[in-house]
């Protein structure tokens, strides 16, 4: 089965971490496939809040993504991975 | 040892391990004489500069050699110090600075108060060079410090509205060293890492339990944008053999595929505390280092010294349905009852709020009696002399028969985000100081694995999230400032008329659900 990405999740994802770079003083570009957290740009921190904001904000169970952040280590994986089938809200 | 406060203890420690590694800081080591070398120096500076002992010294600085220098110079004195976040919003660091009233405030940066800078290399080398000049013999009148002076100030968040500086006396530290020797076994030839910010009370732990134990520090940053494996790497580079952090960091190292044995194989011993560590998470800790080192769960408000309990993990600690590690079994030379609201204990295997005792109990919060008469009380089972316990908010169980202590919530609006404690309330008051916002309400949400977000409603004009959430940033730490911002027509009540945070954190949870 094959999903059609939706360009808003995308760019919601993208305006929410630039505005957690912003806060951190972080104002550097920001390329879909940069590296997240193996970079250092996102820490600890931020890893809870994103996993929690995705979690709220899509209605996905993400407990067991959360022992795995090279998952969610780019826009671009987030976004994919926010739109899988099996990630879908019930 | 006998020494009778920190600093004769620690110039015991020097005596017999001159030429030990005492600290590695910024790419260079400094032997035990040599830091106290320059702690005798720059507590002559102090002198020179108007402090005195009962003076307070606040200490703004990053993780930088002269802050730990600084520190041991205060200690020498008998200057509590109070040591600040110098990336702390100005008006925060402005509250803080009101309260300690410093006869110096050391800094990196601009601000209140009378202050010396060492904001730049020239900044440094200047003030290194007035300081070598200086006589490097130990003080004499360091002897006449007591174990009930005060040693340290470290501020936490109050539910005032303005962060609170608990003072902490000397003897509170060095019960914390003889249980680090006695239950953890550090000594020379250990190192332990100093990943804990300056600033937050876990560090407290890293340097006196280290230096004064004639181990060595690693002063380590944590959070500088930097990869995480760069830290596993410097922290295996530097061979140090205890690693103590919150267990937010612990999770987000294993989520990186870091946490093993393989990646920090010189680590014997783990330790966290400051927030609960979900089983779920540890058993993957713990199956990763079974047999190679050891993890061990601690406990203790800010008020306790640091530490006041510590728990080994074991196989069987993740046989029960808690969700959460016990706390442990309360260090040698705490005190404490479990109390209803009416002061009166609790039967046996029933929860109730924690009061602590003892002399690892801090002296009060700095220029704040209200507080400390709010939190500081009069044991209600003793009668006739003065027996002092801190209300610690805690709601705890007494495991029958072993005097374990398992954690069941708490009393008030404090929680835990990251390892920082945070008073609900602190953000409250910095929201309702926004043009336009009449009322508002911190909450925290919790996921199913045990990670919180936190999240605020206001009621009064609408605002763009964006500007709620740059005036908080210009008032709060960044770990303060909520995610979320959801206007609400009104704040609800309860009965008794309070805003009811529990509703709107339900209110809250089906808002942002919704807006998505």
């Amino acid at each position: 089965m094959t999903t059609t990405e939706r360009p808003e999740v995308r760019s919601r994802m993208r305006h929410y971490i630039t505005q957690r770079l912003i806060m951190k003083g972080d104002s550097s570009p920001l390329s879909d496939d940069d590296l997240l957290f193996t970079s250092g740009r996102l820490d600890s921190l931020d890893a809870v809040e994103l996993i929690m904001s995705i979690e709220t904000d899509y209605g996905i169970n993400f407990s067991d993504i959360g022992f795995d952040l090279t998952r969610l280590d780019s826009i671009s994986a987030i976004a994919g991975l926010v739109q899988q089938p099996s990630a879908e809200p019930a | 040892m006998t020494a009778h406060n920190l600093a004769l203890h620690f110039e015991e420690v020097v005596a017999v391990s001159p030429d030990a590694i005492a600290l590695i800081c910024e790419g260079e080591s400094f032997t035990f004489s040599e830091l106290n070398g320059s702690a005798n120096r720059l507590a002559r500076w102090l002198i020179s500069q108007g402090v005195d002992k009962g003076a307070v010294v606040c200490l703004e600085l990053p993780k930088m050699a002269e802050a730990y220098a600084l520190a041991v110079a205060c200690i020498k004195i008998g200057a509590p110090y109070a040591f600040l976040d110098p990336a702390a919003p100005a008006e925060r660091a402005r509250l803080m600075l009101e309260r300690c009233r410093p006869a110096l405030v050391v800094s990196v940066r601009e601000g209140f108060g009378p202050r010396a800078l060492i904001g730049d290399d020239a900044a440094r080398a200047a003030l290194q060079d007035a300081v070598s000049r200086l006589d490097d013999a130990n003080l004499p009148q360091t002897a006449l410090i007591t174990g009930v002076d005060p040693a340290y100030v470290m501020f936490t968040s109050g539910s005032t509205g303005e962060p609170k500086g608990v003072v902490i006396p000397h003897q509170g530290v060095l019960h914390l060293i003889a249980w680090a020797k006695q239950d953890l076994g550090i000594g020379p030839g250990d190192r332990l890492t100093n990943v804990n910010p300056i600033y937050f009370d876990n560090s407290v732990f890293d340097i006196y339990a280290g230096l004064l134990n004639g181990a060595a520090i690693v002063a380590l940053d944590a959070l500088k944008g930097r990869p995480p494996a760069e830290l596993v790497s410097e922290i295996t580079k530097h061979q140090c053999t205890f690693f103590f952090a919150v267990p937010t960091l612990f999770m987000f190292l294993d989520s990186m595929h870091l946490l093993g044995p393989n990646w920090l194989p010189s680590v014997s011993r783990f330790m966290f505390g400051g927030e609960g560590f979900p089983l779920a998470r540890l058993r993957r800790f713990y199956d990763a280092f079974a047999g190679k080192a050891k993890l061990i769960n601690c406990y203790g408000p800010t008020e306790t010294s640091c530490i006041c309990s510590g728990f080994e993990i074991v196989e069987s600690t993740f046989d029960t349905t808690d969700g959460l590690a016990p706390l442990g079994k309360l260090n040698p030379n705490f005190s404490y009852r479990i109390l209803d609201e009416d002061m009166k204990p609790v039967p046996a295997g029933t929860a109730g709020e924690l009061w602590l005792g003892g002399p690892g109990v801090a002296l009060g919060y700095i220029n704040n009696p209200q507080e400390t008469a709010r939190r500081f009380r009069q044991d209600p089972l003793i009668d006739g002399y003065r027996s002092i316990l801190y209300r610690s908010g805690d709601l705890v169980e007494a495991e029958a028969g072993t005097g374990v202590l398992r954690f069941r919530g708490r009393a008030d609006n404090q929680v835990k985000l990251r390892g920082y404690r945070v008073e609900l309330e602190e953000i409250d008051h910095a929201l309702v100081a926004c043009k336009g916002v009449t009322r508002a309400l911190a909450v925290v949400l919790h996921d199913a694995g045990g990670a919180s977000r936190l999240l605020a409603a206001y009621a009064g004009a609408k605002l763009a999230e964006d500007e709620l959430r740059q005036h908080c940033a210009a008032h709060l730490p960044a770990y303060m400032v909520p995610s979320r911002f959801i206007w609400l027509e009104d704040i609800p009540v309860n009965a008794n008329g309070k805003a009811d945070r529990r509703s709107v954190a339900s209110l809250l949870g089906q808002a942002v659900a919704r807006a998505s």
